[in-house]
C-alpha cells in the first residue's frame, strides 16, 4: 500500500476533527478480507463514523495510486422527461429498456423506473396508505428518470473503478460493463436511486445498469403508448427533483478529486 | 427456452411444505388454465369439494407473461368452482402487476393445495418463499392486507389477497391484486384454505429467444396491429384520419376536445390516429363510454390497466362526492367491477352524477370485501327477489301457499326480523345517501354470511330450513338459491324486463355475450355451453365489435380461415318474426371453434382476451387485415418454440379438450351432449333483441362444433383418435376406465 | 387447411425470422453525397421533363437525410459547380419561395413565369392541407382562386390537373357538391368520404344531409343512426331545430326509404332506411345500441 501517505478519519458529527490513524492499521483494515458489502455495511450503518479513503480500486490490492477520476465532464446532449399526469402505469418503458438492452425482460434493472412508484408513489407506504399517490392513492404515477447529472455527477464519481464513462456525441453517463465489478456503491450514491445491478453485489458477473439514452434515441420514449415520455435537450433539473435516498456519507468526494474542483472554482 | 422460468412454485398450506418442480411436463399446455386443468386432472379426484383442503387453487402464467409481449400481463385462476352446485372446474381471470412479477420471481405458476391449520399469508421474495402467520390481518379486507403486506415486503410488493367476502366463504367472491383486479368466484377456495394473501417481489429475468432486433421489429410489429380494446379498429366516431370513413360501435372513443377532466393539468385524448403508436393507450376512453359525457370525462383521472399492455381499460376515477361517503375519493375500476355495489339500487339515472358516485362507492366497499357478483347475476336476482310480487299462481308452481300472493319473494322467504334488517325505505327512497346507506347493508350482510342465529351461513343448514340473513341467501350464489327458492326460476328463465336484459344460463352461472349479440348466435352459444362458469369469452365480440362493416368482417375471416361454402360466420340479418340467424353452417362451426381455441391460448400463454385476436387491424394499407400469426410469432420468438398459428391452434385444442375430459370425468356423464351442454328454454323463444336458437339448428350446431374439435357427435365426448392426436393417450386411458370414451 | 410440409415450411420461416437469427430487416446505408446529388438531380430533371414541373426547395431538402442536413447550402453549392449538374438551377420569387428546374426541359424566362405558377401550387397546396388538417374544413374553389396571379386565374383547372398529376400533390383532391359548387381538400389529412360528409353539408339542406348519412349507415355496417349524432358540430344543424328537420325529412317523399324508431324504453330515436335495413333488424340494432351493449359490459 506504498502509494497511501495519509488516511483521513473523520469522526462522528458534522466538522469533526480530523485525525492520523497509524498507517499500519489503515493498510492491514484495507487488507483485510473484507467484502464491499461489509465494507459499505460497516462505514454506513455501524456508526463508526464516516470513513473516506482514497478509492483506489476494488480488492484494495494495487500499490499503486491511480490517476484521478475525471471531475469535469461535458454535460449531456439530450434527457428524458417524464410527464406523470400521462403515466398510465403499463411499465412497458421498463420492458423496452431491459429488453431492448439486456436481451431480456427484468424491470428491476430497467433504466427508468415506474413500478418502484406504482402502488404508493415515491413515499413509503407508511406515509398514510391510499392517502399518496399511486394507483392506491390519487392515482398519479411518477415515472423517475436518470437527470444525465452535471459535473460533479454522483454515480461517476462514486465509482471505485472509473466505469462509469460520458460517451461522446450524446455525453449520457453510460456503465462501461467492461470496467464495471458489480460492486453496487453507484446504486448508493446516485440521490435519485437510478442505478441497479443485475445481480448480487460483488457476484461474478453482476454489471451495474443506468440509462445510456439509447446513444439519443430512447427505447422507453418511443414506446410510451401515451406519449408520456419525450427525449429533450438537456438541461440541469437536477434541484428539482427531491432526492430518493441518503447517499451514505461514505461515499464522498476524495481529496484529490476535491483539488480539482479548486483548479476552476 | 425463453418464456418459461423452468419451475413451478407448489405450497401445500397442510404440512407447509414448499416445492419447485419442472415445468417441463407443463409446456405441451403452455400455462395458465392449460397448466391448471393439467394439474387438476392429474391430482384432484372426482368427488372433490371446492372448499376440499384436496383441492387445488392454480395462479396460473404462461411463457409469454411478464415479457414485452403486449398485453401479456395476465393470470388465470383456476379452481374447481365453489358457484358451481357440482364444484367443477372453472377459471377466473385476473390482471394487474401480479402474474409477471410471479414470473420475476421465477416461477411458471403457483399450485397451492391443503389448508392451514389458522390464517396465513404466503410470502414470495425471489427463491425465497415462506407461509406466515395472517391472523391478524384475517377479517379485514383486502385494503389492509395490502397496506400490511406493502408494509412488510415494501411499495414495490404485489398482492394477492381475498377479504373477507372469501374468508366468509361467500361462493361469489373473489381474489383481487393491483387494486381494481379480480379473478372472480375463487376467493371462498383460498378462504377454505386458510389462505389470505400472497404478497411477491421478483427482481429476476426472463429470457427472449429472440435476438433483440428481432424481438424489437416484432413487437414494433404487433404495436402496428392493435386497436383499441374490445377489439376496435375503427374510432366510435367520425373522425376526418379515418381513411375510409369507418366509424362506430367501437371502445376508440379518444376525440379531439375529449379530456382525462381529473387528471392535473388534464390530458386531451385527441384524435389518436391509427399511425400514432404513442397514442394507443388514449384511445379507449372508457371513462367517458362508460359514465357519459360531461360526468366520465370530467371524473376520470387516466386509464390504467395491466402490466405490458399499451391498450389501457381500467377507469381511474376522482369524485370527490364520495368523501362524504366515508370512502376514498379515487377509486378504480371497470366493466362490471363497476356496478357490483351500485347494482343494488334502483332510480339512479344512467350517466348522471349520482351513478359515478354509486359505482365508485360500490367499488370501494366491494373491492375491500372482495364480493364478485357473478357478472351481476347476483345483483339482478335481489332486484326481482325484492320487487317482484309474486301471483296466486306462481306460488302455487313454487310450491309456496298462495294465500302468499302479493309478497315479494323476499318478503315470504325472510323471516320478520331478517327482512326487517335492511332499511328498504333507503331501497325505494329517492335520496341519494339513503340508496348509498343500503347498498352497504346488504354488502355488509354479504360479506358476513351468516344464519339468523348468527352462525356462519352453511348450504346445508340452508336445506334444512334454518333461516337466514338476505345477504347469506345472496352469498350462496344463484344456482343454490333457485334449488332453495323454486320462484326464482321464474327470473332466471324469462326475460321480462328488456330483451336484452342479464340472465341466467344454467348450472349457476349466468350468460356472457350470449345470443343478444344478433350477429353469431350459434356461435355464442355454443361458448355459454361449455363451461362451468359464465364462458369470459371474448373473442367472438372483439371480432364483430371491431367497427368494420359486417360485409369486410365476413370477407376478412373467410380469407383466414376459410374458404367456406354455405354461408358466412357472421349474420346480417336474423329471419323475422322470430329472429332466427341463418342455418347453422360450416364457418359458424370454424368460427365457434377458433373463438374457443383463441381464448384458450390468450388464457394459457397468457394475453388478454379483452383485446385480441388480432384478425383485423387498423391500417388501410392493409386493408384493415391484421395478423393470424401473433399469437404464434410472440410465442415462436419467446420461447424460441417454433409454432405456427395453425400448431398453437392445436394447443389450444389440447387445452379445451382436457378441459372437456376433466369436466366429463368429475359429472360422471357420458352424455355431455344432453346432459352439460344445455341451452336455457327462453333462448329458444322469440323476442326482440336477441338472437333465437332453433332447436333443429342447435342440434346441428353442437353436431358441426364436435365434429370439428374431433369429439363424437353422440356423447359431445373426445374421440380416442382426437385424444392421440393431441398428445393426450394417457387421458384417454383415464375416460376409457371410467367408461366415458365414446 | 395446410397440408404438414406446407406447415413445416412455414414453422421454419417463423423460426428463422424470429429465432436467433439476427433480424432480416435491412437497414439501409446512408447515401453518399454523390448518390444525394443525383438523386436531386434527377428528381429535378423529371419534374421537369416529365410533368414540365418546377420542383419546389422542400421536396429538394426532403431527399437529404436528417443527418447531413447541415450541409445542404455545401452542397448544392458543389452541384452548382459541377458540369454534369449544369442545368439545375434555383430560383427565387417574389415572396421567398425557391424552386429548382433543369434548363434542359425549361427555358429561364419560362421558368419565371412557372415559378409563379408554382408559388400558387405551393401556396394552394398549404392552404389545403391546413384547412384539412387544422380547420377539419373543406377549402372552397373560390378561396384557391384568390392564391392564383390575376393572369393565371383562367387556366386554374389546368393548374389543379398539374397538381394531381405530381406525386408530390397529388393529396390535394376535388369534392363537388350537390349543387355543383366545388371544394379541395388534402386526402393526407381527411378521407374522402369525410370530405363527401361536410361537402353534403355545405349545401345547407339538412334534411338531404341526414338522408344521405341515415343510408350510407344503413347500407354499410349496416345499423340504424341516433338522431343525437346530427348535433355533432360538422353537420351544423342547431340542436333545437333538429326535431322539426328530422319531421320534415320524414315527410319528403324523396326520402320516403327513410322510417323512423323509438325505443320503447329509453325513448332513443333512431332513423334508417328500409331500402338496406329490414324494419326488425333495425329494432333489434336499436335495442343493442341503446340498452344492449350496455347491459352487456
Amino acid at each position: 500500500m506504498a502509494g497511501i501517505k495519509k488516511a483521513i478519519v473523520v469522526g462522528p458529527g458534522a466538522g469533526g476533527t480530523s485525525k492520523e490513524m497509524e498507517i499500519g492499521k489503515v493498510a492491514e483494515y484495507i487488507h483485510k478480507i473484507v467484502t464491499r458489502r461489509e465494507f459499505l455495511q460497516v462505514t454506513g450503518a455501524v456508526g463508526l463514523g464516516a470513513a473516506t479513503f482514497y478509492l483506489i480500486g476494488c480488492g484494495g490490492s494495487s500499490s499503486e495510486s491511480v490517476a484521478p477520476r475525471q471531475v469535469f465532464v461535458a454535460n449531456a446532449q439530450g434527457m428524458l422527461v417524464a410527464e406523470p399526469s400521462r403515466c398510465v402505469g403499463c411499465r412497458r418503458c421498463e420492458l423496452a429498456c431491459s429488453e431492448y438492452n439486456d436481451g431480456v425482460s427484468k424491470p428491476s434493472i430497467a433504466r427508468i423506473k415506474v413500478g418502484r412508484n406504482f402502488n404508493v408513489g415515491p413515499q413509503d407506504a407508511t406515509t398514510g396508505f391510499g392517502r399518496g399517490e399511486g394507483i392506491w392513492g390519487n392515482h398519479r404515477i411518477v415515472q423517475d428518470v436518470c437527470h444525465q447529472c452535471p459535473h460533479p455527477v454522483p454515480c461517476q464519481l462514486a465509482c471505485p473503478n472509473g466505469a462509469i464513462e460520458v460517451v461522446p456525441p450524446v455525453n449520457a453517463r453510460v456503465v462501461n460493463a467492461a470496467k464495471c465489478r458489480g460492486c453496487g456503491i453507484c446504486t448508493k450514491a446516485c440521490p435519485w436511486a437510478m442505478t441497479s445491478l443485475n445481480g448480487p453485489v460483488d457476484g461474478a458477473s453482476t454489471k451495474a445498469t443506468k440509462c445510456s439514452l439509447c446513444n439519443g434515441d430512447p427505447e422507453c420514449a418511443r414506446m410510451c403508448p401515451v406519449g408520456a415520455l419525450k427525449y429533450v435537450p438537456w438541461q440541469n433539473v437536477t434541484k428539482d427533483f427531491p432526492p430518493r435516498q441518503v447517499v451514505p456519507a461514505s461515499i464522498q468526494l476524495a481529496a484529490d478529486v476535491k483539488d480539482t474542483c479548486d483548479k476552476c472554482h | 427456452m425463453g418464456g418459461w422460468t423452468g419451475k413451478v412454485l407448489r405450497v401445500d398450506l397442510t404440512t407447509g411444505v414448499i416445492s419447485k418442480e419442472s415445468t417441463d411436463k407443463y409446456k405441451p399446455y403452455l400455462g395458465g388454465t392449460g397448466l391448471a386443468y393439467k394439474v387438476l386432472w392429474d391430482e384432484v379426484p372426482p368427488g372433490t369439494d371446492a372448499w376440499d383442503p384436496a383441492n387445488r387453487i392454480i395462479f396460473g402464467v404462461g411463457p409469454l407473461t411478464g415479457t414485452g409481449a403486449p398485453l401479456s400481463g395476465r393470470v388465470s385462476v383456476t379452481s374447481l368452482w365453489p358457484m358451481h352446485p357440482e364444484s367443477l372446474p372453472a377459471t377466473g381471470h385476473m390482471g394487474g402487476h401480479w402474474g409477471p412479477e410471479l414470473k420475476y420471481a421465477g416461477y411458471d405458476s403457483l399450485i397451492i393445495q391443503g389448508k392451514a391449520a389458522s390464517p396465513v399469508w404466503i410470502y414470495i421474495k425471489d427463491d425465497v418463499v415462506e407461509i406466515r402467520d395472517a391472523g391478524k390481518m384475517w377479517g379485514n379486507g383486502i385494503y389492509r392486507a395490502n397496506a400490511e403486506i406493502m408494509n412488510i415486503m415494501g411499495p414495490e410488493a404485489h398482492v394477492a389477497a381475498i377479504g373477507q367476502c372469501g374468508e366468509n366463504l361467500v361462493r361469489g367472491s373473489n381474489v383481487m391484486c393491483d387494486r381494481s383486479h379480480s379473478a372472480g368466484g375463487v376467493g371462498s377456495v383460498m378462504g377454505s384454505k386458510n389462505l389470505k394473501a400472497i404478497g411477491i417481489i421478483g427482481t429476476g429475468a426472463l429470457k427472449v429467444e429472440a435476438s433483440k432486433s428481432a424481438w424489437k421489429d416484432l413487437v414494433h410489429y404487433q404495436h402496428t396491429i392493435l386497436g383499441a380494446n374490445s377489439g376496435g379498429v375503427v374510432p366510435n366516431t367520425l373522425q376526418s384520419w379515418q381513411p375510409d370513413g369507418y366509424y362506430g360501435g367501437t371502445r376508440w372513443t379518444a376525440a379531439k376536445g375529449l379530456f382525462w377532466g381529473a387528471a392535473s393539468p388534464p390530458v386531451e385524448t385527441g384524435d389518436c390516429t391509427a399511425d400514432d403508436l404513442n397514442s394507443i393507450g388514449l384511445r379507449t376512453f372508457k371513462g367517458y363510454a362508460d359514465f357519459g359525457p360531461g360526468v366520465g370525462d370530467k371524473h376520470t383521472v387516466k386509464i390504467q390497466g395491466c402490466h405490458g399492455c399499451p391498450i389501457r381499460c381500467h377507469i381511474a376515477t376522482d369524485v370527490p362526492a364520495l368523501e362524504q361517503l366515508g370512502v376514498s375519493r379515487y377509486q378504480v375500476n371497470t366493466c362490471n367491477g363497476n356496478s357490483s355495489g351500485s347494482g343494488f339500487t334502483i332510480g339512479i339515472t344512467s350517466r348522471s352524477e349520482n351513478n359515478i358516485t354509486a359505482s365508485q362507492y360500490g367499488v370501494a366497499l366491494c373491492d375491500d370485501f372482495g364480493w364478485w357478483s357473478d357478472y351481476g347475476l347476483a345483483q339482478a336476482d335481489f332486484k326481482w327477489l325484492a320487487q317482484h310480487v309474486l301471483t296466486a299462481e306462481e306460488c302455487t308452481a313454487a310450491g309456496i301457499d298462495p294465500v302468499n300472493a302479493g309478497k315479494t319473494p323476499y318478503q315470504y322467504r325472510l323471516t320478520a326480523a331478517e327482512y326487517a334488517k335492511l332499511p328498504w325505505a333507503k331501497f325505494t327512497g329517492s335520496d341519494f345517501v339513503g340508496k348509498m346507506d343500503f347498498v352497504k347493508a346488504v354488502m355488509i350482510q354479504i360479506k358476513d354470511n351468516r344464519m339468523a342465529d348468527g352462525t356462519p351461513a352453511t348450504w346445508e343448514k340452508m336445506q334444512a330450513g334454518q333461516p337466514a340473513t338476505l345477504g347469506a341467501y345472496i352469498a350462496v350464489g344463484a344456482g343454490r338459491l333457485e334449488k332453495l327458492w323454486p320462484e326464482l326460476a321464474i327470473q332466471h328463465q324469462e326475460n321480462k324486463a328488456t330483451p336484452s336484459a342479464i340472465n341466467y344460463v344454467k348450472m349457476g352461472h349466468i350468460k356472457h355475450h350470449f345470443t343478444e349479440s344478433s350477429d353469431t348466435v350459434q356461435a355464442a352459444a355454443l361458448l355459454n355451453m361449455m363451461y362451468n362458469r359464465d364462458p369470459m369469452c371474448h373473442t367472438h365480440t372483439n371480432y364483430t365489435g371491431n367497427g368494420l362493416p359486417l360485409a369486410l368482417q365476413n370477407e376478412i375471416f373467410n380469407e383466414l380461415f376459410g374458404p367456406f361454402e354455405g354461408g358466412n360466420a357472421i349474420d346480417a340479418e336474423l329471419a323475422a318474426p322470430d329472429f332466427l340467424p341463418t342455418p347453422m353452417n360450416k364457418a359458424k362451426a370454424v368460427f365457434a371453434k377458433m373463438c374457443f381455441l383463441y381464448m384458450e391460448l390468450h388464457n394459457s400463454l397468457t394475453l388478454c382476451n379483452y383485446t385480441l385476436p388480432g384478425w383485423a387491424s387498423p391500417l388501410k394499407s392493409r386493408n384493415y387485415r391484421g395478423e393470424r400469426n401473433l399469437e404464434a410469432m410472440m410465442y415462436s420468438a419467446v420461447t424460441g418454440d417454433a409454432k405456427t398459428a395453425q400448431q398453437l391452434e392445436d394447443t389450444g385444442l389440447r387445452i379445451l379438450t382436457l378441459f372437456r375430459a376433466d369436466t366429463a370425468r368429475r359429472m360422471n356423464e357420458k352424455d355431455m351432449r344432453n346432459k352439460h351442454d344445455l341451452m336455457p328454454e327462453y333462448a329458444f323463444h322469440a323476442h326482440s333483441g336477441a338472437g333465437t336458437l332453433d332447436h333443429a339448428d342447435w342440434e346441428v350446431a353442437k353436431d358441426m362444433f364436435y365434429e370439428e374439435c374431433g369429439w363424437d357427435k353422440t356423447t359431445g365426448l373426445p374421440t380416442q383418435a382426437t385424444y392421440d392426436r393431441l398428445g393426450l393417450s394417457d387421458v384417454a386411458a383415464v375416460m376409457a376406465g371410467a367408461g366415458l370414451l365414446p | 387447411m395446410e397440408k404438414e410440409d406446407q406447415k413445416t415450411d412455414a414453422a421454419e420461416k417463423v423460426r428463422l425470422e424470429y429465432g436467433n437469427e439476427p433480424s432480416t430487416v435491412e437497414k439501409t446505408a446512408e447515401p453518399t453525397i454523390e448518390e444525394i446529388q443525383a438523386k436531386i438531380a434527377e428528381t429535378v430533371r423529371t419534374a421537369a421533363g416529365e410533368h414540365s414541373a418546377m420542383t419546389p426547395a422542400a421536396s429538394v431538402f426532403a431527399l437529404v437525410p436528417k443527418s447531413r442536413q447541415e450541409t445542404i447550402t455545401a452542397l448544392l453549392d458543389e452541384m452548382a459547380a459541377d458540369e454534369r449538374y449544369a442545368d439545375i438551377k434555383a430560383l427565387t420569387t417574389d415572396s421567398g419561395k425557391v424552386f429548382f428546374f433543369s434548363t434542359t426541359y425549361i427555358q429561364a424566362d419560362e421558368a419565371v413565369a412557372k415559378s409563379r405558377i408554382e408559388e400558387a401550387k405551393v401556396k394552394i397546396a398549404e392552404k389545403v392541407r391546413a384547412d384539412s388538417q387544422d380547420r377539419v374544413k373543406l377549402t372552397p374553389a373560390g378561396d384557391l382562386q384568390e392564391l392564383i396571379p390575376e393572369t393565371e386565374r383562367y387556366r386554374i383547372a389546368a393548374i389543379l390537373k398539374e397538381m394531381q398529376e405530381n406525386p408530390a400533390t397529388a393529396d390535394i383532391k376535388m369534392v363537388t357538391a350537390s349543387n355543383g359548387h366545388v371544394f379541395f381538400y388534402s386526402d393526407w389529412h381527411m378521407s374522402n368520404y369525410y370530405a363527401l360528409v361536410l361537402s353534403r353539408v355545405t349545401v345547407k339542406d339538412p334534411c338531404a344531409t341526414i338522408a344521405a348519412m341515415v343510408r350510407d349507415e344503413s347500407r354499410v355496417y349496416p345499423r340504424p343512426t341516433c338522431v343525437q349524432f346530427f348535433m355533432e358540430d360538422l353537420f351544423e344543424i342547431p340542436p333545437c331545430d333538429l326535431k322539426a328537420i328530422v319531421d320534415e325529412t320524414l315527410k319528403k317523399p324523396e326520402y320516403g326509404d327513410i322510417k323512423m324508431l323509438v325505443h320503447p324504453t329509453t325513448g332513443g330515436v333512431y332513423l334508417y332506411s328500409n331500402r338496406y335495413l329490414k324494419d326488425h333488424m333495425a329494432a333489434v340494432l336499436m335495442d343493442w345500441q341503446e340498452v344492449g351493449r350496455e347491459a352487456n359490459p
